[in-house]
């Protein structure tokens, strides 16, 4: 492995260890329970979900109308099957694989 | 069957959306370490090592731009600051009387996605916090990410060239697994807190780069949840 990769990469997984840990080391959430910072860390949950799912849309919204329709038949697929089934496993799967079809279709059409 | 290993096994069922996410996704970053002529060797330490997959994409996005050794660990650390909020959010949730002893191990599988099951699996009631189950989510989540990355390596360059549906198909394997993670864990009260982090996220994407826009999403909404939490008391005192 070249030296170079390597070092970069403990040095990138040694400060990830740090930033996953030590706040639970150091009972940072444990300590702000029922004060302004503990809604703090109790709001960070959904805002931090949000974020990641948004996150991971931008890149693949596009200006043309027709090329988002996976995106939002991958959408319509989590929902529907997480309303009907209440399983993220099931809504997951069914939300990738309704958005590769119809992927696979509109470049089958074009 | 003890409660230890109860809670482990709850730890697995929880990781398997996880794993059903990762294992293609991390097959993808296999194949793309490939095109850029890192060995299978070379792809499965970075998995190894640093274990944050868009983090192990920017890192290949970085050495294919040329980018110095330090440019790139200050641009990836930057990028895995958020990581920070995970745990002292979760510890909100364990027992008082209970206290982290082996989080230096644990606390390495904290991904987002780790972070983002055990939060719905908490919330909705189906486990008490314990070391064991984080353990389990853990350990079950990070080997799908070796497997995937291993088998994605190794398949080479060309293995996802036959088809591009199921190429696409994989990689809306983590929105999805958000949004379902999202609607799990989704109340009323936290709708507003949601559409600050939402609105956040895309005015920091597009204003200024998407790790702003991941952390500007994730300090706002935070941020706006506890200053509701101020606000609260004052409600009720005026009803």
């Amino acid at each position: 492995m070249r030296a170079e990769l390597l070092t970069l990469a403990l040095i990138v997984g040694a400060f990830t260890w740090v930033f996953r840990f030590f706040p639970i080391q150091f009972g940072l959430g444990r300590k702000a329970q029922a004060t302004r910072l503990g809604a703090f860390f109790g709001a960070i949950a959904p805002s931090a979900i949000a974020t990641l799912f948004i996150a991971s849309i931008l890149p693949l919204l596009g200006h043309d109308g027709v090329k988002n329709l996976p995106l939002l038949g991958g959408i319509a697929g989590v929902v529907g099957i997480y309303w009907w089934k209440n399983s993220t496993i099931y809504a997951t799967v069914a939300g990738a694989a309704t958005f590769g079809l119809i992927f696979g279709l509109i470049d089958f059409m074009h | 069957m003890t409660t230890k290993a109860r809670a482990f096994l709850t730890g697995v069922r929880g990781a398997v959306p996880i794993a059903a996410g990762y294992v293609p996704i991390a097959f993808s970053f296999g194949v793309a370490a490939s095109k850029l002529g890192l060995t299978a060797f070379e792809a499965f330490m970075l998995s190894l090592i640093i274990y944050a997959g868009a983090a192990q994409f920017l890192t290949l996005a970085l050495l294919a731009s040329g980018a110095s050794l330090g440019l790139s660990a200050l641009t990836l650390i930057t990028m895995n600051l958020r990581h920070v909020l995970y745990g002292p959010s979760l510890l909100g949730q364990a027992q008082p009387a209970q206290k982290p002893r082996f989080a230096w191990a644990w606390a390495f599988g904290l991904t987002d996605e780790v972070f983002a099951a055990a939060t719905a699996d908490l919330a909705q009631g189906k486990v008490t916090f314990s070391e064991t189950y984080m353990c389990g989510l853990a350990i079950t989540s990070y080997s799908a990410w070796l497997l995937g990355t291993l088998v994605g390596a190794l398949a080479g360059a060309t293995a996802l060239q036959f088809s591009p549906m199921l190429d696409a198909a994989l990689g809306f394997m983590l929105p999805a697994l958000f949004l379902a993670l999202l609607l799990s864990i989704l109340q009323r009260d936290q709708i507003p807190v949601i559409g600050v982090a939402v609105l956040m996220t895309v005015l920091g994407t597009m204003f200024a780069s998407s790790t702003v826009g991941l952390l500007a999403g994730m300090l706002c909404g935070a941020l706006f949840g506890a200053l509701r939490f101020a606000q609260k008391p004052r409600v009720r005192d005026a009803g």
